[in-house]
């Protein structure tokens, strides 16, 4: 919180700018002005506030699943209901959405419901790298372990995911790498078999020099 | 604290009581009188026969107190239905909407406040719905409308003047009164002298200020008649000049030598042209203008001439509202 | 039960039925007078230039944005074509391209500054409404007369017995209803009312789309001003105004929320045709002007809040639908 972990991974989407620095994705120089130029690269960005940011709560389970994938779909211009109906209820399906159908106002849904659904608009479009930014916040036990299971899933399917969390045990858990921040910088990059608490924990704080 | 809470309530309660005792219509006298004129030549009209009046702005006081009021007046004098419609902004769109949309309900007689030479399409859709159609206020040159009544001054002094030489032969010596300095009174003395500046027989003597009082009026014309042994003609311009001239032409027995021509048809001037003092009468105050002006176009509309037969002198239909026949 | 309600929570079918009702009612206690189709063709006719501008005013509120400037673009449009034709003899099609284009510019302005400055529509248009009025004051003044009679006639001919406003509002209303519900680029306009930030971060261009339904709008106003005025054979200056507030209430009453995110075009329609209707009742009772304010007052208070009870109830079964299912 307030290291600027959530600020970095929105300059890289490109909601705010950056003062400056490029992004690299391989070898390849990208230009990211905006969210839909992100989308363009295969970058995906599941937000902190899924109320505020992530959800179209007055709106369907369908019309949510599918904000992205339409959305950014420059080469068509007419709506397909029936394709459009058959990808919500493949999602609905796939992440067991737990909801009476595509119609039913995502705003009636349970917060483990709703994450999944912000999951799901992202999934439409085949990401190769999605950042998750606190995407177990307020979730009950059961989702989590859902959720975990589906970004695995992804992981080996070939999506790259960044998980922003500071949920320590999750970090542990569930990462390959962890990068930590302090005030905006990256204070380290702990492969897996450096994993400490303690460890992340002096990074995290910036005490890292003194402590050794 | 007590005491003067009854104070208040004594004033409230005498106002109230001032103000019951001002809307008992103290001039309830004047208009029977003024309806027993006009009833007695009006043409049989239709009880159920209804009048509709289309403005802008309804709640706009000048036209409330004027325009409408004497319009309703006019109904219930004549015994028909009558209707005020029209928006409460100055939004001459929505009154034509509202014109376009009476048409289809059949009125008797639609009666339109000229606001903005942009109704004239809708004043022609109820003209050729074959309902009698007058615009008020201000005319609507560009439209089909039978006809229009408004007070054009220009218009008032020049028929005056027109009148005045025929009834002159055309040469003699004519004064006229009115107040003077007023813009619309100024404007009828321009369309008097410019009628009069065609006849070089007409002798102007001169502009008269009757200060808008009766006995200015006759003495005026008394001191006028005194001093002029062949003064022909006399031109009144405010309602009170009718009497005055009348009264001066009377005490000096020059009655029907000495040729008058005036504004208004107020019930006393209706008077001296039955005895024969005044010859023609022009024009009318703005404040029955709407209705008692319908009244005369229904009544040339059912071609009843009645009103104008009764007259010992002539009533000029022209006067206010320009008559485009329809057939 | 929940089925019932969940028919008449949409607007659509609401609004439909009260309409059917009224004009039932007022065919039977009207039957030459209401129920004719030269009645028909008026009230239709005197909705027509509000209806097209509802249609702009509805996409505006759908992306969860107004404009209060409408009216005097309406009065602008025809002023300023009136104003070329008139004194410049400038030829018909280019004056009205010409004062289109205008117009399309005061919504780039509008657009512009609520969209990249962050203006508040509510100030920005409110402010705009002022100097277009004012311009249109300029430019036709006291009103212009004696149009070319081909620009009249774009206005005033008639086919099937309606006036041609009649055949644009339902050829436009036609148009934008299929396009707000069958592009991706017009239901883009429900993802920004509904949640603006989340709409930019799913990758929608949202300050681009919201510049582009204010250009829309304009356009659509300065269209209506145009065919008001050869409908007119005149241009006034002091056309459309009270006319923002007219159609906002009658987009709102056509399923509309201020919040943004819901709505449908033909609900402009039905909401405009809604108050023409009660209008031309109103005259055929000859009830006078000020009682239709209050009417409709009213009747926009009664109609959203039926809308919220009904909403609160849906919620609650959706709620319990969820609950025995899971």
């Amino acid at each position: 919180m307030g290291a600027g972990r959530s600020e970095v991974a929105q300059a890289i989407f490109g909601v705010t700018q950056k003062e400056k620095g490029g992004l690299k994705l391989g070898s390849r120089e990208v230009q990211i002005k905006r969210a839909t130029d992100a989308i363009k690269e295969g970058i995906g960005y599941l937000p902190e506030n899924r109320k505020e940011q992530g959800l179209f709560l007055e709106m369907s389970v369908a019309e949510n699943i599918l904000s992205v994938k339409a959305n950014n779909d420059h080469k068509t211009i007419f709506v397909d209901y029936r394709k459009n109906n058959s990808i919500t209820n493949e999602f609905i399906d796939k992440l067991e959405i737990k909801t009476p159908s595509g119609e039913t106002k995502v705003i009636n849904l349970s917060g483990g419901n709703q994450q999944k659904i912000v999951l799901a608009k992202w999934l439409t479009v085949n990401p190769q790298i999605l950042i998750v930014d606190e995407p177990t916040a307020g979730i009950d036990v059961g989702t989590k372990s859902e959720i975990y299971r589906l970004l695995n899933e992804l992981t080996e399917a070939g999506t790259s995911i960044i998980l922003i969390s500071s949920d320590l045990q999750e970090l542990l858990s569930i990462c390959d790498r962890i990068l930590v921040f302090c005030n905006g910088r990256i204070t380290a990059t702990l492969p897996r078999e450096q994993f400490s608490e303690e460890e992340i924990m002096h990074y995290s704080a910036g005490i890292k020099d003194m402590y050794k | 604290m007590n005491e003067s809470k009854s104070i208040t309530r004594f004033v409230l309660m005498a106002l109230l009581i001032g103000l019951i005792v001002l809307s008992c219509d103290p001039s309830k006298g004047a208009y029977k009188q003024a309806n027993e004129s006009e009833n007695t030549t009006g043409p049989s009209i239709n009880p159920n026969e209804e009048y509709v009046m289309v403005t802008t702005f309804v709640n706009f006081p000048m036209y409330v107190n004027h325009d409408q009021a004497a319009f309703l007046r006019w109904g219930k004098k004549m015994g028909v239905k009558t209707t005020v419609l029209g928006p409460t902004e100055w939004d001459v769109v929505a009154q034509i909407g509202v014109i376009e949309q009476v048409i289809p309900s059949k009125p008797a007689g639609l009666l339109i406040n000229g606001t903005d030479p942009a109704i004239a399409s809708a004043i022609d859709k109820a003209v050729e719905a074959g309902i009698p159609t007058v615009v008020y206020d201000s005319d609507i040159p560009n439209s089909k409308r039978h006809a229009f009544l408004g007070t054009d001054w220009y218009e008032i002094g020049r028929l005056q003047g027109e009148a005045m030489v025929e009834l002159l032969g055309g040469k003699g010596k004519i004064a006229y009164l009115g107040i003077v300095g007023q813009t619309n009174m100024e404007n009828g003395f321009r369309g008097l002298l410019d009628v009069f500046r065609k006849y070089p027989g007409i002798v102007v003597i001169g502009k008269y200020d009757s200060k808008g009082s009766t006995e200015n009026a006759a003495k005026i014309t008394a001191d006028l008649i005194a001093a002029n042994a062949d003064l022909a003609g006399v031109c009144g311009f405010d309602a009170t000049t009718g009497p005055g001239i009348g009264l001066a032409i009377k005490e000096a027995g020059k009655a029907g030598k000495i040729k008058v021509t005036t504004v208004d048809w107020e019930p006393e001037h209706l008077k001296l042209v039955r005895d024969g003092v005044i010859d023609v009468l022009i024009g009318q105050k703005e404040n029955c203008s709407p209705g008692t002006a319908l009244s005369f176009f229904m009544i040339w509309y059912t071609r009843l001439m009645s009103f104008q037969v009764m007259m010992r002198g002539r009533v000029l239909p022209t006067y206010h509202f320009r008559l485009i026949p329809v057939y | 039960m929940s089925l019932n309600l969940k028919i008449f929570q949409d607007r659509v079918i609401t609004l439909s039925l009260t309409i059917a009702v009224l004009i039932i009612v007022s065919s039977l206690i009207w039957p030459q007078q209401f129920f004719s189709l030269e009645n028909l063709s008026l009230v239709l006719l005197n909705l027509s230039i509000d209806a097209i501008v509802a249609v702009g005013m509805m996409i505006l509120l759908i992306s969860g944005s107004f404009d209060l400037s409408v009216g005097s673009v309406v009065a602008f449009a025809g002023g300023f074509a009136a104003y070329l034709m008139y004194y410049w003899g400038v030829y018909m099609p280019v004056a009205i391209l010409a004062s289109l284009g205008v117009c399309m510019i005061f919504g780039f302005v509008n657009g512009w500054l609520v969209a990249r400055l962050g203006i508040n529509p509510l100030i920005q248009t409110l402010a705009m409404m002022g100097i277009i009025r004012g311009l249109a004051l300029m430019v036709s003044g006291s009103g212009i007369q004696n149009l070319p009679e081909g620009f009249n006639q774009l206005g005033q001919a008639k086919i099937l017995s309606f006036q041609m406003p009649v055949w644009y509002m339902i050829f436009i209303v036609g148009i934008f209803s299929f396009l707000v519900a069958r592009t991706i680029f017009f239901r883009r306009y429900y993802y920004i009312g509904g949640n603006e930030k989340a709409a930019v971060l799913s990758g929608i261009r949202v300050e681009r789309m919201k510049i582009f339904s204010f250009v829309l709008m304009s356009f659509l106003a300065g269209l209506a001003g145009i065919i008001l005025a050869a409908r007119l054979g005149a241009a006034m200056s002091t056309t459309g105004q009270g006319m923002e507030l007219r159609v906002i209430t009658a987009v709102i009453l056509g399923g509309a929320s201020l919040q943004g995110g819901q709505g449908k075009i033909i609900g402009a329609l039905l909401g405009t045709l809604f108050m023409g209707i009660i209008g031309n009742i109103m005259i055929l009772a000859r009830v006078s002007g000020y009682w239709q304010q209050i009417i409709f007052g009213i009747i926009l208070i009664v109609a959203v809040a039926i809308d919220i009870l009904l909403q609160r109830r849906a919620d609650r079964d959706a709620i319990v639908v969820l609950k025995t299912k899971a």
